[in-house]
């Protein structure tokens, strides 16, 4: 059987608050990443902290390397950075070499 | 039952010390995390060495397994068989925190062989003191990869995934089963997006709340187009006289075929762009054409006395930077 469900895009637009993070998480954990800047927040009027869902995705992987690596929190700013680094260049040398082969091909 | 070979996942010795296999672990765990490994099966190589270090890092199971290996407990179909009678390992409880973590630390994800060797551990039960009491905790979140065409993301689309998700009997044994959800794929789904699916992932344990499906899209690479985010290029080839003289050009899109305007005097290699015409969304994608001089393959007697003509009447040096060099 095959059920139909709503797919909804984990974008900036979509945001949690520290309650619905600590389902998931450790509630200090989460705040030692705010802490250390790895997960941004943004402050809504009434005070409360809102975590957008790519701060929650940033809490994800910083956790996962935690956990599975036994890296530092204060080493994980660094590592997710260099790794976004990395990604955002691995993504355009593959670019780049598609437009060569294009350029070269003909 | 396929045997399974941890010191060879290890790339260790059978006569490794702990502190080797601890040593031989961490690399590989760096090597092979998901999140840092660009490898295409990085998640269960890395789950391979999970299970293997689960084994080899505890004395009892490491023993366990010593005998069972030295046994070479093999079927006549080169299958393993484990001696009659065996007795799957007490399982101890491994205390784990949730947050979907890639380590087997419940041991859902480790192959038939262990299971058959050590039982599934990491159940669902907490000892405290000579009672249990029933923990009450969110399903795991279960993550997954779709694939897609470039059109299919541009236009957006229905997609039928099948996935394994996990489950969990009254007797907190834990196995998985095949499910088959149909997706829409908002317009403009742009490669690395992840979409939820909430309370699609595992169940929760204890009536609490189940985990999501987490659906990461890859766009699959397209023949014509290169897709960097929400922007699309194409490379358009054009004759000499085009990019000499300008011209007008019908270009496939992802949207259908569009006009566009090449002006006189363009270069190989100019950028034309089209605002919002990429991979649409708040904002949407510019699309690109990257312009590309071609020399027309043939050349006949006339056409060369038309280019020496040219050739007098521009007298353009290409190479004139190169003059000055030493």
């Amino acid at each position: 059987m095959t059920d139909s469900v709503h797919a909804e895009v984990l974008g900036d637009l979509v945001a949690f608050t520290l309650r619905d993070l600590c389902q998931v998480f450790d509630e200090n954990f989460v705040l030692q990443c705010v802490e250390h800047g790895i997960a941004p927040v943004t402050v809504q009027a009434g005070a409360e902290w809102m975590f957008p869902a790519t701060s929650v995705l940033r809490i994800r992987k910083a956790w996962r390397l935690h956990h599975d690596l036994d890296l530092h929190l204060g080493s994980l700013p660094l590592v997710l950075e260099l790794i976004d680094e990395r990604d955002h260049l691995y993504r355009e040398v593959i670019a780049l070499r598609k437009r060569l082969g294009q350029w070269e091909r003909d | 039952m396929e045997f399974r070979d941890y010191y060879k996942i290890m790339g260790v010795d059978a006569k490794a010390t702990p502190d080797d296999i601890k040593k031989a672990y961490k690399k590989l765990a760096r090597k092979y995390h998901p999140d840092v490994s660009k490898e295409p099966d990085a998640e269960q190589k890395f789950k391979d060495v999970g299970e293997a270090y689960e084994v080899l890092k505890d004395e009892d199971k490491r023993r366990e397994y010593d005998q069972m290996r030295a046994l070479g407990a093999m079927g006549p179909n080169g299958q393993f068989t484990p001696p009659p009678g065996w007795n799957p390992g007490g399982g101890s409880y491994r205390e784990h925190a949730t947050g979907g973590s890639f380590e087997g630390a419940d041991t859902a994800g480790f192959s038939d062989f262990f299971e058959t060797m050590f039982g599934r551990t990491g159940g669902f039960r907490h000892n405290h003191g000579e009672g249990q009491t029933r923990l009450r905790m969110r399903g795991e979140d279960v993550q997954a990869e779709l694939a897609l065409l470039l059109e299919e993301a541009f236009k957006g689309s229905d997609q039928v995934v099948e996935l394994r998700v996990p489950k969990t009997d009254e007797r907190g044994r834990r196995s998985n089963r095949l499910r088959k959800l149909k997706v829409k794929i908002p317009a403009g789904t742009a490669d690395g997006t992840l979409l939820r699916m909430k309370g699609q992932g595992a169940p929760g344990i204890g009536g609490a709340e189940a985990g999501d499906l987490l659906l990461k899209i890859r766009l699959a690479e397209h023949p014509l187009y290169a897709v960097d985010g929400k922007d699309i290029t194409l490379v358009a080839p054009l004759a000499p006289w085009e990019a000499a003289l300008g011209c007008k050009l019908t270009m496939p899109t992802p949207a259908g075929k569009t006009r566009v305007t090449v002006p006189p005097g363009s270069q190989s290699g100019g950028k034309l762009r089209l605002p919002g015409n990429g991979l649409p969304g708040t904002p949407a994608g510019d699309f690109f054409i990257v312009l590309k001089v071609v020399m027309p393959p043939n050349i006949t007697e006339k056409a060369k006395t038309l280019y020496a003509e040219l050739e007098r009447e521009l007298a353009y040096n290409p190479r004139a930077a190169w003059e000055d060099l030493p």
